[in-house]
Formats: C-alpha cells, sequence, structure tokens
C-alpha cells in the first residue's frame, strides 16, 4: 500500500464510499505509475460503477 | 502542461429520461443535420487558427463544437491587464450553465492545465478542446428527476 494520507477536500457522499473512494485511489497508485493519469481515473471510475452502480465520471 | 482524457459513450440501456417527449426533443437535437456542414467545418477552423483553440476530440455536431469554442474565447478578457483573467472554476461554471440552458441538462465541464480523466456521456454530447494553456472537458449526461425522495 502506497505510503501517505489521503486528504479529503469537498464531499457529499456517504462515509463509507469515501471510505472506498480513497481506498480505492491507494490501489491505483500501488497498479499505476502516478504519471498514467488516465488509466488511475479509468480504474476508479470502473470500480465505483460495479460496486456503486453506473455513472460515476472520474478526473 | 499535461491533459489527457478518456471518454465511453453511455449505453443506451443505461438512460433514463424523465419523459418520452424530452427523449425525443433531445434526440433531434443531436441528430438535426446542419443545413450547411461543411460551411460550418471552415468556420470552426477559422476560429480555432484565431482563437489559437484545439480541438483534441469530440463528439458533438459542428454548431455545438462552434458554440463551446466561442462562448468559452468570449470568457476570456480580450485584454488581460486591465481586467484579470476569471477562475478556471468561473469559466466552467459558466459554460456548463450555457450548455445546461441551450441543450438541457446535465452538462459538466473541468477546465484545467494538468489533469486526467475517464467519463461517460451521451451521444453527441462530448468535446474537449485547448485553449491558449488550459485545457477544456465538456460532456453531456442523461438525468431524470426524483419523483419522490429516497427512503431515510
Amino acid at each position: 500500500m502506497l505510503e501517505g494520507k489521503a486528504v479529503i477536500g469537498e464531499t457529499d457522499m456517504l462515509q463509507t464510499m469515501q471510505q472506498d473512494a480513497t481506498d480505492l485511489a491507494s490501489k491505483a497508485l500501488d497498479f499505476f505509475d502516478v504519471t498514467e493519469a488516465i488509466e488511475i481515473a479509468r480504474f476508479i471510475k470502473k470500480e465505483f460503477d460495479r460496486m456503486h452502480g453506473p455513472g460515476w465520471q472520474c478526473m | 502542461m499535461l491533459s489527457i482524457t478518456m471518454e465511453e459513450q453511455q449505453e443506451p440501456t443505461k438512460l433514463i429520461h424523465g419523459s418520452k417527449e424530452k427523449h425525443n426533443k433531445a434526440m433531434h437535437m443531436h441528430t438535426t443535420p446542419n443545413p450547411n456542414p461543411s460551411q460550418t467545418i471552415m468556420r470552426l477552423a477559422s476560429l480555432a487558427i484565431s482563437s489559437n483553440v484545439r480541438l483534441k476530440s469530440s463528439d458533438m455536431p459542428s454548431h455545438m463544437q462552434e458554440h463551446a469554442l466561442r462562448h468559452t474565447r468570449s470568457l476570456f478578457p480580450l485584454h488581460h491587464p486591465p481586467s484579470p483573467k476569471p477562475s478556471n472554476t468561473l469559466i466552467a461554471r459558466a459554460l456548463k450553465k450555457e450548455f445546461d440552458s441551450k441543450y438541457g441538462l446535465a452538462w459538466h465541464c473541468v477546465i484545467g492545465k494538468s489533469f486526467g480523466s475517464f467519463v461517460s456521456h451521451t451521444g453527441g454530447g462530448f468535446i474537449y478542446f485547448s485553449i491558449d494553456s488550459l485545457s477544456v472537458l465538456l460532456f453531456k449526461t442523461e438525468v431524470h428527476l426524483v419523483t419522490q425522495p429516497p427512503p431515510t
């Protein structure tokens, strides 16, 4: 797991989903290089679609 | 400057429309052919050259592309020193609101110098371009009105 703590800027999301988001971001940074922005975004978006239903966007 | 984006079209099965009337109107909006497409494309090209715009990726009728480029350019003051450049957030808000009012809900706009993205969009509702040193991502997603509040 990548060292460092995720900082949440703004949110309108259940605590459990916030945790999912930060966990997936950490996992994405383990899987991909930090410069692979599209792959990181794709990974988080697809996982959220799978876990919480379709229609998520990630930048 | 690094700014990259990927997109996928929303599948029709995922789309939920508020009403059939709205659906037909939206479909008509995307599929109505422009009276003179080659003329619009030429206008689009000259606009891009004169406004220092690079169209990177698009799934959008050319008249809407032209509207996006013109409106974005109009949000930048001509002379920077007298009037300071508005923040990226304000430009994104203005562009989103403009497209919401002209082409229906719900548009999303991201503006910045460095971002990656992966989004789903409705057919005919995606454009990604750069203007000066900024990249602009504008896309549409389907929305439907919630008739009753979710259970608490």
